[in-house]
Order: C-alpha cells, then structure tokens, then sequence
C-alpha cells in the first residue's frame, strides 16, 4: 500500500468498514511509514472526538420529550385542520362551490385533469429524450470512472479524454469537431466545485471526478446524445490513438 | 418507545394512508428524534431543526399516499429529510448564520492544546463540522453518525458510490484541517 491510498481508506479503516486484508495492509504500512502513523493518530483521535459529540436531542434547551410533544401539538393542528381534505377537493371547492358536495362531478373533473396531465406528460416526456439520453451517458461515464474500467486518476485526463472522444463522434457522424464549448465547461465545472465548497487541487487529487459530470451544462455535446454503442466504440478509438490502456 | 418491527411499522402506515390520526402520531414518535439528530447535525441549528421536522412530517404525511414500500419507510422519510436540510442550507445560505456559541468559532483555526478533553474541543469540533460545505457534511453526518454505508449515502443523494467517497474524504480532510491545532 502506498501513502496516497492509505490516506484515503484511512477513515474506512477506523470506521471499521475494510476487509481484512486491506486493514492489515493498512496497519503494516503504519508501522514502515512515519508521516503515514502520525496521520493514522491524529485521525484517531478526530474519530474519538467526533464519537463523544452528543446527539443534538439530548442537548438542546428543555428535554426532548417537550421538543417532540411541542411539534406534534402543532402537527395534530395542521392535520385536522381542512387544508388536509386534498388539493383536489380544495381547488374544486374553491371554483365550484355550488358541486362541492357531488363527489360525482369531482371524479368527472379529476379524469379529465389526468387525460390533459397525461397529453402534457408524454409531450414533455417526448421533448426532453435528448437529454435523457445525455442524462444517461454521464451516468455511464461516471460508472465507468468509478468502476476504474477507464483507468484514469484524475478530472483533467477525464476532460481530456471526454473531448477526445467528442471529437471522434462528432467526426463518425459528420458533424463540426470540437463542438464541446471548453469554456462553458469549465465555467461550469468552476460553479459545480463552488457549489461542493472544493478547491482547485480537490479536483486534480480526486479519483472520482463527480463534479467534473455533475457539471452538465455542456450538453451541446454529441457525447451526450450518442448512442452507448457509438460511446464505446469512440472511447476505444481515443484510448487506441493515445495509447491509454482500458 | 419501544421498537416496531418492519411489518408492524408497515401496517402503521397503511392505516395512516387511510387517514388514521393517531398512526400518524405512532409514526412520527417512533422516528422523530433520529430524523431531528440528524437534521440538526446537518444544519447545526436547534431551533431550525425543530423547524425542519416540522414540515417534514407535514409533508410525510400529506405525500403518504405515495409512499409504495418499495424501501422502508424510515428510508423514504430520511431521504426527504437530507434533501430538506440541503435544500434549506442553499436557500437561507445559513452555513454563515451558525447560531453555535462565538467562542467555538474563536477556537478556529487558532485551538488551545490545553483543552483537548474538555467541552470547549466539543464545541470547536461541532463548530467544523459547520464549516464543511453543506453536502459533504451530510455526507459525514450520515457516515460517521447514522452509521450508513457508500452505497446507501449514494442512494439517498442519487449520487454515485464514487461520489459519496468523494465527499466523505473531502469533509474528513477538511476537518482534520479546521482541527489541526489539537493534533
């Protein structure tokens, strides 16, 4: 076990979360490493810190006990009270006032909402295929990060390797090359990573580079809207021209 | 009060999808305070976390009818639970409006050696753990304190596994940072 991957499964292991194997691995490379045990202790001692953290119930001003009676209290008025009839029946009630005791013509209303709620649905459904397909293509990228399948360490080989193969799809199907706007992306990345509280150097030390997929809003991209097989056959394509072994 | 099994908790909530009060009542008792320790541990405000659970069993049990049994129940409500405490955090930004006691706040980055086994590194740890960004700390609250695995704190976020790690080491980093004075 190198230094890198001890500190990261360092927690894990304290947790008590690893296998057996990956927990003596851990521990003989506390005892050959002396930053590495140093790190082992203080994280320790952060762990029993957080241990003793009491839960928040039992500290707060007055007991618990009047804390979950005072919310029901208010709970039980909330339920009782006629906003709990249903939306439906509220929003009848309100336009018909004169049916409001024909359940008969309610229905009649109701159905009709779910044929119209349908139509308006499926339309919606049938306009947004486009980024469903894109949805489902960075999730398909992130489980292959994840996985380990691409076999790279970090967000920019990522983005390296997403443009490549954007160039690749955008060629096969003869479209422009480089339609991928590289500055919306990386604004968006930046937003993403302000979004998750990281810094820059969390970026380049993290394997999982969630926010660099997170940040979807380039989705101009063919990338995005290839088929899986079209993915695939063009990821093979980049990795063969930079000779970056899957 | 004392445990219900899983099928018990279930014909609870058949009841209460029939409009049966005093199941509601069954089912907000019975998981009302983890759902609270939670909440606050995320948003590190009482009054807020009151708050909090509140509207989230207002609206457990105005969307119960939806409820399908497909998880547990406890995991449909926790699930709605972190996402009203991220939601809350990025609307009020009020991981600026901490209401922990100032002298936590004082105890970082610049912490006493001296008091490492008394209630002021308490404070100074609950006062971190406000400081990590909002959804690597619920990540950390739900790994560290509700004892959650990756692949459940994936499901919950409809996040990744790999994401989930990801924002569990980065919050573990960043308190060790905070904390560093104590080491």
């Amino acid at each position: 076990m190198n230094c890198r991957r001890f500190r990261k499964v360092l927690d894990d292991y304290l947790l008590g979360s690893l296998s057996e194997s990956e927990s003596i691995a851990i521990e003989a490379h506390a005892k050959s490493c002396e930053d590495c045990r140093e790190e082992l202790e203080a994280a320790s001692r952060l762990h029993k810190v957080l241990a003793t953290v009491d839960e928040p119930a039992s500290t707060v001003a007055g007991d618990w006990q009047a804390i979950e009676n005072r919310i029901w209290a208010r709970l039980k008025n909330e339920l009782e009270s006629p906003a709990n009839e249903g939306w439906l029946k509220r929003i009848l009630d309100v336009l018909f006032p004169q049916f409001a005791p024909r359940p008969a013509f309610a229905f009649g209303v109701s159905m009709g909402l779910v044929v119209v709620g349908t139509l308006v649905l499926g339309l919606f459904w049938l306009s947004t295929s486009q980024e469903r397909i894109a949805w489902d293509n960075t999730n398909l990228i992130q489980f292959w990060c994840d996985e380990g399948t691409l076999g790279l360490e970090n967000g920019t080989q990522i983005a390296s390797i997403m443009t490549g193969v954007e160039r690749i799809l955008a060629e096969d199907n003869g479209y422009d090359a480089y339609s991928i706007d590289t500055d919306a992306m990386l604004k968006s990345i930046a937003s993403e990573m302000n979004e998750e509280g990281l810094e820059p150097g969390d970026l380049e030390a993290s394997p999982m580079p969630s926010v660099l997929l997170d940040a979807g809003d380039f989705i101009e991209s063919d990338l995005l809207n290839a088929s899986r097989k079209e993915l695939e056959s063009a990821i093979e394509s980049v990795f063969s021209e930079t000779g970056n072994g899957a | 009060m004392s445990e219900l099994s899983g099928d018990e908790i279930n014909q609870i909530v058949k009841k209460a999808q029939g409009g049966d009060n005093d199941a509601f009542e069954t089912l907000y008792r019975q998981f009302s305070r983890p759902l609270y320790n939670t909440i606050a541990r995320i948003v590190g405000d009482a009054e807020t976390a009151e708050e909090l659970v509140q509207e989230l069993f207002l609206k457990t049990f105005r969307k119960i009818c939806s409820f399908n049994y497909r998880s547990s129940f406890y995991t449909w409500v926790y699930r709605i639970a972190i996402n009203m405490s991220l939601n809350h955090l990025k609307s009020s930004k009020s991981r600026r409006e901490t209401k922990l006691p100032p002298e936590a706040w004082d105890a970082i980055p610049s912490g006493r050696k001296d008091d490492k086994d008394n209630v002021f590194l308490k404070e100074a740890t609950l006062a971190a753990i406000q400081k990590v960004p909002p959804r690597q700390r619920a990540v950390l609250v739900m790994r560290i304190y509700d004892d959650m695995d990756y692949a459940s704190i994936a499901g919950t976020l409809g996040s990744s596994v790999g994401a989930a790690k990801a924002n569990f080491h980065f919050a573990m980093q960043k308190l060790r940072n905070y904390l560093k004075d104590y080491r």
